[in-house]
């Protein structure tokens, strides 16, 4: 059938090269191209897939659908889950003559044109002259080279940034003599409308209320927003992408501009989006079938990495990593004549800093500022704290001061694989037990802290199985979400410590053990013994729905004290944690766990737990081996 | 006192008509050194879900940062990057003599490689002709950094 149409249109075509009519001419070599096309079955190439950005889905009559959420990116109406008739109407578009500029075919879908132009091998001379002044403006003003994949890390106490970021940027070919803070950020993200004011959007977000958008912007505003409002380091990992590549790449970027996608915080997220670009250019690559569902950013870092697609590493501390590099730096007396100077700016007429040398006064005054910055983010403008950060500029005018040099930390994409497996044996007051502990993702404090941000815990989907011999199978555990900040305080920065813990346990109530559902949080403070030693408190509150309490769900209160130290062969916690509910029950619980990293992906862990009750007091003691995958 | 004067005579002479400030009223250029952050339960969704808020902007000169296309600040003609935002950043540079963002304001001003040192003693120099209050705001400060290098005999072929 497609045969015979495509010898009766080159036939038609032969004779028609004779005539004079340009019109005939033109709109014969076009169904020329689509017979072509259909021949060629271009819309079911992995191009054409990528580029109408297709996917299966079952739900669609046709089997597949597009991510895109947006008629402006289809011809046709079927178009997002038509690739055929969207083929054919992008190349009668091509030869439109009609709308000669910027909205033109050839303009618009840059990309399609291209591929289409050299699978169908497209005569230049029957196209339609189209100048596409505004993406050429755009391209040059985007003077790409290469391409960086940049991961913000995590921080603590932000929980939007649990699992990072990944974003893009594209440098120019002069970036070393130039300044990469000028280079252009490709951020793909929910467009989330000002004026919604909801206490809602958050919720949106998540679960895809709002539409996911590229943009792009000058690289310092991402900077000024990682680096410096949310206190993230962030890694920068430059691609082995060719110029071409780029080129293509920015291609189908111009393609997406304004271009509305659904967007889900967990699977069709950024590193998603980016995944998809990097394959348009590298479909051997395969990048984006790994992760059917949650893409988290780290395993994007890990998944090009593995790719060999990074040529170089770089890391750029937050402006917090540099505070505190500043502060060590300092000794104890020096860091409070700073703390004193970014209170009062007549400290710089003291006798103590007088005495210093030119060197010391300038690392003084730097802190003073550097710190009162720190502050002032945080809070509105001040003006006595702007007159203060003025006048230590003023000093530091004429003083030097030296570029700090945060050490660097081992790449996130060296840390242990996110999904964890245990095998664990133990006694629980004289009962054997054997467990199977099974953690969709993430890290917890005691794991390899190698590539993570250390006293940082994020868990989700956290499952231990036990096995009595004499009660059979039971549901120990299951944390929902488990969430811990050991965020350490000193002289100049004071941050919250802070846990949050929703799922079910199996606890001690009144004669037995018992399933219950609970939620607990603690907030308190953490201090640094030694380098890698913290103590912390906190107070603690919990609610509870036991079966045995009279209510429906009971409330405690309580404390929880610790010690957290990283050892050069894994970590170590002492954890104390009471409470006692309203109804006069209590529990208080000792543990000690010893983390021992065998290597990257497998450690062992020990435990000793002692509890105590209101009409008892038992142990419970394990031992488990643990794989992350 | 000399020098605080020179400085509001160059800002006055090289923006007299900058009632209206370059992009808007919303536009960074107008922000005075050391600003605060606001807007904190915008930011916290921005960041929950790596958005924007409500600015989808793509990489063109103008549009971002709350400044609209058209009065965007320009210098010989040009219209200039929006730097605002780095002010900050700047000042402290300035005052040391080194640092990104006074790399960044350099390339901006396409000031080539060889006059980037004479870029930073002359701007080290001068940080209380371009910074002379706290109360200084980025468009002031850019201004005066264009008239500062205009006195210089390097400098001045960038800030024609």
């Amino acid at each position: 059938m497609y045969i015979f149409l495509v010898l009766f249109v080159t036939l038609s075509l032969s004779f028609s090269l004779s005539a004079e009519n340009r019109n005939t001419d033109t709109s014969l070599y076009i169904e020329f191209l689509k017979a072509e096309s259909i021949n060629k079955r271009l819309s079911d190439s992995k191009t054409w897939r990528a580029l109408m950005h297709y996917h299966d889905d079952a739900f669609s009559s046709t089997g597949y659908s597009s991510y895109v959420d947006d008629p402006d990116f289809f011809y046709t109406e079927q178009g997002d889950i038509d690739g055929e008739t969207e083929l054919l109407r992008t190349i009668e578009e091509i030869f439109s003559s009609e709308n000669i500029g910027n909205d033109h075919g050839q303009c618009r879908f840059i990309y399609r044109f291209k591929w289409l132009s050299e699978q169908l091998n497209i005569d230049n001379e029957k196209l339609p002259k189209v100048v596409c002044s505004d993406y050429l403006q755009w391209r040059s003003e985007v003077n790409a080279h290469s391409v960086s994949l940049i991961f913000p890390a995590t921080t603590l106490n932000s929980p939007s940034s649990m699992f990072g970021h990944t974003l893009l940027r594209f440098d120019p070919p002069d970036v070393q003599e130039g300044s990469d803070w000028l280079s252009y950020a490709l951020n793909f993200g929910a467009n989330v409308n000002n004026d919604d004011n909801s206490i809602f959007f958050a919720y949106r977000g998540l679960a895809g209320g709002y539409p996911g958008v590229y943009n792009m912007m000058r690289y310092f505003e991402k900077i000024k927003e990682y680096n410096r409002m949310e206190n993230r380091d962030m890694w920068e990992y430059k691609l082995n992408i060719t110029p071409q590549e780029v080129d293509l790449m920015l291609a189908h970027v111009w393609e997406l501009k304004d271009i509305n996608f659904d967007y889900y915080f967990l699977d069709e997220n950024c590193s998603f989006r980016l995944l998809e670009l990097i394959e348009l250019v590298r479909p051997e690559a395969n990048l984006t079938e790994q992760f059917k569902y949650a893409v988290i950013p780290t395993n994007t870092v890990r998944s090009v990495v593995d790719e060999g697609m990074v040529e170089s590493t770089q890391f750029r501390p937050s402006e917090v990593s540099v505070l505190r590099t500043r502060i060590n730096n300092l000794s104890d007396d020096l860091q409070s004549l700073s703390r004193a100077l970014s209170e009062d700016i007549s400290v710089l007429e003291s006798p103590e800093f007088t005495a210093l040398t030119d060197n010391k006064k300038g690392e003084v005054v730097q802190l003073a500022y550097s710190y009162l910055r720190y502050v002032q983010r945080q809070t509105q403008r001040d003006e006595a704290m702007a007159k203060r950060s003025h006048r230590l500029l003023l000093a530091l005018n004429k003083l030097s001061t030296e570029k700090v040099i945060v050490e660097e930390p081992a790449p996130p994409e060296t840390g242990h694989e996110t999904t964890m497996a245990a095998f664990t044996l133990g006694e629980r007051n004289d009962d054997f037990f054997q467990q199977l502990n099974f953690r969709v993702n993430y890290h917890d404090l005691l794991d390899n802290e190698q590539g993570y941000l250390r006293g940082a815990q994020i868990m989700f989907a956290n499952t231990e199985l036990r096995y009595y011999e004499d009660a059979g199978f039971k549901l120990n555990r299951f944390d929902l979400i488990d969430i811990n900040s050991i965020s350490k305080r000193n002289l100049f920065l004071d941050p919250l410590s802070w846990r949050v813990n929703v799922g079910y346990e199996r606890v001690f109530s009144k004669t037995d053990d018992i399933g219950v559902l609970q939620v607990n949080a603690g907030v308190g403070h953490t201090y640094e013994v030694t380098s890698d030693m913290d103590v912390y408190g906190l107070f603690t509150a919990r609610a509870e729905n036991n079966e045995d309490f009279d209510y429906l769900i009971e409330p405690a209160f309580g404390t929880a004290l610790g010690m957290l130290n990283n050892t050069s062969f894994g970590a170590q916690r002492l954890d104390v944690n009471g409470y006692k509910f309203l109804n006069g029950e209590y529990r208080i619980k000792a543990t000690f766990d010893q983390n021992i990293n065998l290597s990257i992906n497998h450690a062992l862990r020990f435990s000793l737990g002692r509890e105590w009750h209101k009409d008892d007091s038992f142990y419970d003691v394990s031992a488990s081996y643990r794989y992350y995958f | 006192m000399k020098r605080s004067l020179l400085a509001a005579s160059l800002v006055a002479a090289s923006f007299s008509a900058s009632a209206v400030v370059p992009g808007g009223d919303s536009c960074g250029w107008g922000n005075m050194l050391f600003e605060g952050q606001s807007g904190l339960p915008m930011h916290v969704v921005a960041s929950t879900t790596n958005g924007t808020s409500g600015n989808a902007s793509f990489g063109m000169t103008s549009g971002t940062n709350g400044c609209s296309a058209n009065g965007t600040l320009t210098y010989g003609g040009n219209p200039m990057i929006d730097l605002s935002s780095i002010m900050g950043e700047f000042s402290e540079d300035v005052a040391r003599g080194h640092g990104d963002a006074m790399t960044t304001v350099a390339v901006a001003l396409k000031i080539e490689a060889q006059d980037r040192q004479t870029f930073e003693s002359v701007m080290h120099e001068n940080f209380a002709v371009i910074f002379p209050t706290e109360n200084v705001t980025s468009e002031e400060a850019m201004a005066a950094v264009l008239e500062v290098m205009k006195a210089d005999a390097r400098l001045s072929k960038y800030a024609a």
